[in-house]
C-alpha cells in the first residue's frame, strides 16, 4: 500500500498538475498552496513524503523543513523540493537540510514520478 | 584587496606613509651618544691639550733644574778642587817649611859633627864617671846629666882613640840641644858612626834600650845616608820606623859625615809620625776634608783620626819596648796606598806629578782628592774631602728645587683636577643644554613615527634646536592632516565599495529573482505541455483550450518580466556601462529620455546642480519608478517630475494621476521581500528602494485621492565631482 504525498506549491496551476500526475502514479495526494498550511498537514498521519516548493507565501520551504526536522516524529520525513531557484548555493542549501531530491523548475515528470518511487520503495 | 575598516586603527600602529622605516634596523646601533660624543670633544680640544701643555712644562722645568743643577756642580766641583789645591798646597808648605828647617839643621849638624871629629876636645868634656867600660868592649852611659847619651857597641874595644873621639865630639852636644829644642816635632838628635857608637839627645837608657853589640849601621836611618844609598851625600828622610831608641814611630832626617871620603857616620833628627798627624789633624781643612802625609814609597807616614775612620786604619800606637830593636821595623802593607784598590790609581799617579786631582770611593762615598809635594821631602800630602759636602749647597738647591718641582707637579695636577672636574661640569652643562633637547627631539620623531603625530615643543635657546623642534612639530602636523585626507579618502572610497558590494549583491539577488519568475511559468508551461504528452489521447478538448490559456498566461508573464528586465538595463550612452553625466539634472533627464516614451512628462529641475555620487545607480532607481509609473498610467497622463536640492540631500519627486489601483501607499524597507510585496507593488519599486537605500537615501510612496508621488531622497556631492 502507498503512502501519502503532500504537495505544497503555491503556483496553482502548476500545483493542480503535480497532484494530477501523481494520482494517476496511484499515490495518494494531499495539496496546500502556502507554508503554513502545508506544515500543518504534513503532520497528518499517512503523510509519507513531502513535495515542497521552496518560494512559497507564509513560509518558505526551507523554513518548513527545518521545523518538520525539530519534531522527533516527523525528523525522518522524506522531502522532495522543488525550485525555480537553480543557483548553487541554493541546491547546497537544500541538500544540506537533508532533502532526498531536489528538482529545478521546469520538471520532468518521469524524473519526478522515479524520485518519488525511490522514496516509497524505502517506506515500509 | 583587503579592506581597511574606518576607526578601527589603533593609535599607536604607524603609519603607512612612514611605516616602511620604522621596520628598518635603527641605524644609530652601536654609535656613541651625544653625552659621550661631548665630553670626548672636551678631553680632546681642552683637558688633553692642558694636560700636554703642563706635563710638558713641567718636565721642562726638571729638566732645566737637572741641567742647572748639573752646571752648579760642576762648577762648585772646581771651586773645590782650587780650594782643595789651596789647602793642600798650604799645608804641604807649613809642613815642608818645618821639614827643610830641620834638614838644613840637620846639614849642620852633619858639619859641625864633622868639624868635631876633625878638631879638639872641649877644655871641659865632662865627667868621665857617667860612662862604664864593658868588659868584653863596648861603653855605655850611667845616668843622665841633662847632656846626649852615648853608647859604644861591644863589638868595639874602646880605648883612647875612642874616648878622644867620644871627647871631641862634645862640641855638638849644644847644637843638638838647640835642634831638638827649637822644634816639638823633634824627639831626638843624634850621631850613629861607623865604628858602632851613637851620641843621642835627650838622653836614653841605652843600657836598657840597645843590644850591647848593636850593629847601627844596619838599621836604616844610617844605611840610607851612605854612599850606596846617598851617593849625592846629601840630607835625606828616612821612610816611618819603629825607633829602636824607644821614641816609637818616627821619621828621620839623616845626613851623612864625610871626612876625606870616609863615611864617619851619620847624624839624624828624628820626628814622631805623632806629631805629625797632630799637625795634620789642626789643620783647618775645608768641608771637614782631612789630609794626610805620604811617603816617596807610597806609605802612609801620618793621618789624623777623620782619616783613619775613612781609610779604615789606625796610626801605628806607641811602641812598647819590652826588649831592644835590633832590625828595621817598618810599617806593615796596609800602609801602602799603592796596596788599596780605592788609592791604587792615585798612588801611581803620586810618584809622577808633583801635584793633582782625583776622585776615589770610600764606602760609596766619593771624595774630592787634591795632592801636593811637601817640599823637597819627597812627600806628598793628599787633602780629602766628602763630595757630598762639597756638592751640599747644590745639593740643597736640588732638594729644594726637586721640592718646588713636586709641590709645582702636585699644584699642577690639582689645578689639572680642578680643570677637569670645570670642563665635566661644562659639558654636563652643554649635554643638558643640547642633548637633552636633541633627545628630547628624537623621542618626538620616535612618538611621531608610532603613529602619535601630533606633538608639543617648548621651544629651545638655541635658534637651530628651536628650527629643529618646531619643524618637527610641523612635520607631525602635516602628516595628521595627510592621515586625515587619506583616511576621509578610504572611508569614502570603503563606502563607495561598499555600496557597490550591496548594490551588485541586490543586483543579484533581483536577478536571482527574475530567473525565478520566469522559471514558475516556464514549469507552468512545460507541466501542461509534459501532460499533454503523456495523456494527449486522453485529455478533453475544453481541457486543452484551458491549459492552452494557462500557457498564454504564464508566457505573458514571461514577456512581462523580460520587458521589465529591457527596462531597467543601466546603460549609457554607448549601450554598455553607465558613461553619462554625473550633476542631478542631467541624470534625471537621461532617465526619463529612457522611460518615457509616451507620455508627457513635466520636468522641473533643480536650481542647483549637485554631483551625484552613483549616477548610474539613480539613474537605475529612477528609472525603475519611471518604468512602475508608465506601466500603470494611461498614455495621456502627466507625469512630472521634480528636483530639487538642500546641502548634502536631493530630492526627487515623480507624481501622476491615475485611476486604476495602485495598491500600497506604505513606505518600502530594503529588507522588505519582494516576494512578499509582489502583489501589492512591483518589483519596478522594490529595485528601486533597494538601490536608492544601497546609495544611503530613501523611497516613499505616497498617495492622495487619485494621485500618486514617488519621492526619492538621495545625498549628493556639492561642489567638484570626486575623481
Amino acid at each position: 500500500m502507498m503512502g501519502t504525498i503532500l504537495c505544497i506549491e503555491d503556483e496553482g496551476e502548476l500545483r493542480e498538475d503535480l497532484v494530477d500526475e501523481l494520482r494517476q502514479a496511484g499515490y495518494n495526494v494531499k495539496e496546500a498552496a502556502d507554508g503554513v498550511a502545508g506544515l500543518s498537514m504534513a503532520t497528518d498521519e499517512g503523510v509519507c513524503l513531502v513535495l515542497c516548493d521552496v518560494r512559497l507565501p507564509g513560509l518558505d520551504g526551507i523554513e518548513l523543513m527545518k521545523r518538520l526536522r525539530s519534531k522527533r516524529d516527523q525528523s525522518s520525513l522524506a522531502v522532495i523540493f522543488l525550485t525555480a531557484f537553480n543557483d548553487p548555493e541554493m541546491l547546497h542549501t537544500l541538500a544540506g537540510l537533508g532533502a532526498h531530491d531536489v528538482f529545478v523548475k521546469p520538471v520532468d515528470y518521469d524524473e519526478l514520478l522515479a524520485s518519488v518511487a525511490r522514496v516509497q520503495v524505502g517506506f515500509p | 584587496m583587503k579592506r581597511r575598516i574606518p576607526g578601527t586603527q589603533p593609535q599607536a600602529t604607524a603609519h603607512p606613509l612612514i611605516e616602511s622605516n620604522l621596520t628598518d634596523k635603527p641605524v644609530s646601533m652601536g654609535k656613541e651618544g651625544l653625552r659621550q660624543w661631548i665630553w670626548k670633544s672636551y678631553l680632546r680640544v681642552a683637558v688633553l691639550p692642558v694636560i700636554a701643555v703642563s706635563l710638558s712644562f713641567l718636565v721642562i722645568y726638571i729638566i732645566g733644574n737637572h741641567m742647572v743643577y748639573r752646571q752648579n756642580v760642576d762648577a762648585i766641583r772646581q771651586i773645590a778642587y782650587r780650594k782643595l789645591a789651596y789647602a793642600a798646597h798650604q799645608e804641604g808648605h807649613i809642613i815642608s817649611e818645618r821639614l827643610q828647617t830641620i834638614a838644613a839643621l840637620t846639614n849642620v849638624l852633619s858639619k859641625r859633627t864633622g868639624a868635631a871629629l876633625d878638631g879638639k876636645a872641649p877644655d871641659s868634656p865632662g865627667p868621665r864617671d857617667r860612662f862604664r867600660l864593658g868588659k868584653d868592649g863596648g861603653l855605655v852611659t850611667l845616668y843622665d846629666n841633662g847632656e846626649p847619651a852615648s853608647f859604644y857597641s861591644r863589638r868595639v874595644k874602646v880605648g883612647d882613640k875612642q874616648l878622644k873621639r867620644m871627647e871631641n865630639l862634645a862640641v855638638i852636644d849644644l847644637t843638638m840641644v838647640l835642634i831638638k829644642t827649637s822644634f816639638e816635632n823633634v824627639i831626638s838628635v843624634y850621631f850613629n858612626s861607623s865604628d858602632y857608637y851613637t851620641k843621642i839627645y835627650p838622653y836614653v837608657d841605652v843600657q836598657k834600650q840597645f843590644r850591647d853589640d848593636e850593629d847601627v849601621t844596619k838599621f836604616n836611618f844610617y844605611y840610607r845616608a851612605d854612599a850606596n844609598h846617598n851617593p849625592a851625600r846629601k840630607q835625606v828622610w828616612t821612610e816611618p820606623y819603629l825607633d829602636p831608641a824607644g821614641h816609637g814611630w818616627i821619621v828621620s832626617s839623616i845626613a851623612p859625615v864625610w871626612r876625606e871620603n870616609k863615611l864617619e857616620g851619620v847624624v839624624g833628627v828624628d820626628i814622631s809620625v805623632g806629631s805629625l798627624a797632630q799637625d795634620l789633624k789642626d789643620a783647618d781643612l775645608p768641608w771637614e776634608g782631612f789630609a794626610i802625609l805620604v811617603s816617596p814609597a807610597g806609605k802612609i807616614i801620618a793621618m789624623p783620626p777623620r782619616a783613619e775612620e775613612t781609610l779604615g786604619l789606625r796610626n801605628l800606637p806607641p811602641h812598647r819596648y819590652t826588649a831592644p830593636v835590633d832590625a828595621n821595623t817598618f810599617k806593615p802593607a796596609s800602609y801602602d796606598i799603592s796596596a788599596r784598590p780605592q788609592l791604587n790609581e792615585l798612588a801611581a799617579r803620586l810618584g809622577n806629578e808633583a801635584s793633582g786631582r782625583s776622585i776615589v770611593t770610600f764606602d760609596g762615598k766619593r771624595h774630592l782628592v787634591q795632592f801636593d809635594s811637601v817640599g823637597e821631602s819627597g812627600w806628598k800630602i793628599l787633602v780629602f774631602s766628602r763630595e757630598d759636602r762639597v756638592l751640599s749647597s747644590a745639593n740643597a738647591l736640588q732638594s729644594t728645587l726637586h721640592a718646588r718641582g713636586i709641590l709645582l707637579a702636585l699644584i699642577l695636577s690639582a689645578m689639572i683636577g680642578v680643570f677637569i672636574w670645570i670642563a665635566f661640569r661644562s659639558s654636563q652643562r652643554m649635554n643638558t643644554a643640547l642633548a637633552e633637547p636633541v633627545s628630547a627631539l628624537s623621542e618626538t620623531i620616535r612618538r611621531i613615527g608610532e603613529g602619535a603625530l601630533l606633538q608639543t615643543f617648548s621651544g629651545n635657546e638655541i635658534r637651530e634646536i628651536d628650527e629643529l623642534g618646531h619643524q618637527i612639530v610641523q612635520t607631525g602636523v602635516s602628516l595628521n592632516d595627510a592621515r586625515l585626507r587619506i583616511r576621509a579618502q578610504e572611508e569614502i572610497v570603503a563606502d563607495a565599495l561598499d555600496r557597490e558590494i550591496r548594490l551588485n549583491a541586490e543586483l543579484k539577488d533581483f536577478t536571482r529573482q527574475m530567473v525565478h519568475e520566469i522559471r514558475n511559468p516556464l514549469a507552468i508551461i512545460d507541466s501542461s505541455m509534459q501532460i499533454m504528452l503523456r495523456n494527449g489521447e486522453n485529455i478533453e478538448l475544453g481541457a486543452i483550450r484551458n491549459r492552452a490559456s494557462r500557457a498564454r498566461e504564464a508566457v505573458a508573464r514571461i514577456s512581462e518580466i523580460v520587458s521589465r528586465l529591457a527596462l531597467i538595463q543601466p546603460t549609457g550612452a554607448s549601450g554598455n556601462a553607465y558613461e553619462g553625466a554625473t550633476d542631478l539634472n542631467k541624470v534625471i533627464t537621461d532617465a526619463c529620455n529612457r522611460s518615457v516614451l509616451a507620455h508627457p512628462v513635466e520636468l522641473k529641475l533643480s536650481g542647483s546642480d549637485p554631483h551625484v555620487r552613483n549616477p548610474a545607480a539613480l539613474g537605475l532607481a529612477l528609472t525603475n519608478v519611471l518604468s512602475l509609473v508608465t506601466s500603470v498610467a494611461n498614455d495621456s497622463t502627466l507625469i512630472t517630475v521634480a528636483a530639487s536640492s538642500a546641502g548634502t540631500m536631493a530630492t526627487i519627486s515623480v507624481s501622476f494621476t491615475h485611476d486604476v489601483g495602485l495598491t500600497g501607499t506604505e513606505e518600502l524597507s530594503s529588507t522588505t521581500s519582494y516576494n512578499d510585496k509582489r502583489l501589492s507593488a512591483e518589483p519596478y519599486l522594490f529595485v528601486a528602494n533597494k538601490i536608492i537605500t544601497v546609495l544611503g537615501g530613501n523611497l516613499k510612496t505616497e498617495r492622495q485621492a487619485e494621485r500618486t508621488t514617488y519621492t526619492i531622497h538621495v545625498p549628493v556631492d556639492v561642489g567638484e565631482p570626486e575623481a
